[in-house]
């Protein structure tokens, strides 16, 4: 394995796609934006398809149902089933962590 | 480079059936996938199944495996035998969707043979552009905040001049954006994979994960602190001095302030354009022990002067 430094000027953060770019990015169709729409998972406005704006949030999600649908079998509404559990372990995971950071310092005290 | 040990990777004994082998990778890769895994280093795990379930599931590959001996042992420094013939297997995987760059180890590069990329995606449209590549990094909870430069090593699969796919480690220094939350997607343009058609090279994208940190806690945008104070600063009010990711600020306490009180420092969150985030201080009053009796006179002088029974409401009918 070699090295290679490389410097870089551009780091993109506030990223937003097109329907089109969103697409050929994450490899999918229109046809697939529509059924996450139709499934509630993407909000679209009153806007046709084409017009929706795309962000960093939407290639997450678009990438982990493919993972799942390739890696684990699992069809479309049990992706995103699995992605809604997951996220909600994530935010409770947040609050155990804001607990257990304030049980430890209790119990820091109580030993020292 | 370290020997993998894939029957061990996946739980099973070498005579394991095909069968057997199946069902131990379906329930380790459903509980390590990590984009619904809890588990610690799910990503690195997941990875090490699928690339020993690449092998023992295929007859070849496992029978070739098996010819390596079976007195290795994981991690063990290893080289392939002399005379070995590097099997020069097509690189059609199904749906290896390994994060982090990279493709299959070193030791099964050596093996097998270089893989005509790890991860072949079926193109609907064919590109000029080279492929746009997807990387994870972690970065800490004060890089998230201050943001700024930094250096960061990833393992991406590239194209060497025989026209073989190696891992290669590229060293990458990118400006981290104050404020960033996990799962947020960095673009490096042109940083990606390289045009097999004389084109430009695709993009590089990288999703953020905030690890996490020893004192401090993260919701979304806003820090959580335990804040230990005494029963006179609780009872009577006072400034004391609280740690925040931007630096140390005096804080205001009331008096009458209790355990569990919720202070909350406007701003003083992760950084951003319309709205930051706060920073909440969750006070925790610590009584001091009575190491003397002159302790434990001003303690009991305390019980006799103030009367106060804290359990009066304990048990709510």
């Amino acid at each position: 394995m070699t090295k290679r430094e490389l410097i870089i000027i551009s780091v993109e953060r506030d990223l937003e796609f097109s329907l089109e770019e969103l697409c050929q990015l994450c490899e999918i169709t229109p046809d697939f934006i529509q059924e996450l729409i139709d499934y509630g998972t993407i909000e679209a406005n009153q806007y046709p398809l084409a017009a929706l704006r795309f962000n960093s949030e939407h290639v997450r999600l678009i990438r982990r149902i493919l993972h799942l649908e390739q890696d684990l079998q699992v069809n479309l509404p049990g992706a995103l089933l699995a992605i809604d559990l997951k996220n909600e372990i994530e935010r409770m995971q947040m609050e155990i962590d804001i607990l257990k950071k304030y049980w430890a310092s209790a119990q820091h005290y109580s030993r020292s | 480079m370290e020997y993998k040990d894939y029957y061990s990777v996946l739980g099973v004994n070498r005579k394991a059936s095909a069968d057997d082998i199946k069902r131990a990778y379906r329930k380790l890769a459903r509980k390590y996938h990590p984009d619904v895994s809890t588990e610690k280093n799910a990503e690195d795990k997941f990875k090490a199944l699928q690339e020993a379930y690449e092998v023992l599931k295929d007859t070849t590959k496992r029978e070739a495996y098996d010819q390596l001996g079976s007195q290795w042992k994981s991690g063990q420094d290893f080289r392939p035998p002399p005379n070995w013939q590097g099997f020069d297997f097509d690189g059609r995987q199904q749906g290896f969707t390994g994060e982090s760059g990279g493709g299959f180890s070193d030791f099964f590069e050596s093996i097998f043979g270089s893989q005509h990329g790890a991860r072949v995606k079926q193109s609907r449209t064919s590109r000029q552009r080279g492929q746009d590549e997807h990387a994870k990094i972690t970065i800490s909870l004060e890089d998230a905040f201050h943001g700024g430069n930094k250096t960061i090593h990833i393992q991406m699969p590239e194209m060497d001049a025989d026209g073989h796919m190696h891992n290669q480690t590229r060293a990458l220094k990118i400006n981290i954006p104050a404020g960033i939350t996990s799962g947020h997607q960095l673009r490096l343009t042109k940083q990606g994979g390289q045009s097999l058609y004389g084109g430009e090279p695709g993009d590089l994208y990288l999703e953020i994960n905030v690890a996490s940190h020893s004192s401090f806690s993260l919701q979304d945008r806003d820090i959580y602190l335990t804040l230990p104070i005494t029963p006179w600063e609780a009872a009577l009010g006072g400034k004391v001095t609280v740690p925040t990711l931007g630096g140390a600020v005096d804080v205001k306490i009331t008096a009458g302030a209790q355990t569990g009180d919720k202070l909350r420092l406007k701003g003083r969150g992760l950084p951003h354009k319309q709205t930051p985030g706060d920073q909440y201080v969750l006070l925790q009053v610590w009584t001091p022990p009575a190491k003397t009796e002159t302790d434990r006179h001003l303690y009991e002088k305390m019980a006799e002067q103030m009367p106060f029974n804290p359990r009066k409401n304990l048990v709510k009918e």
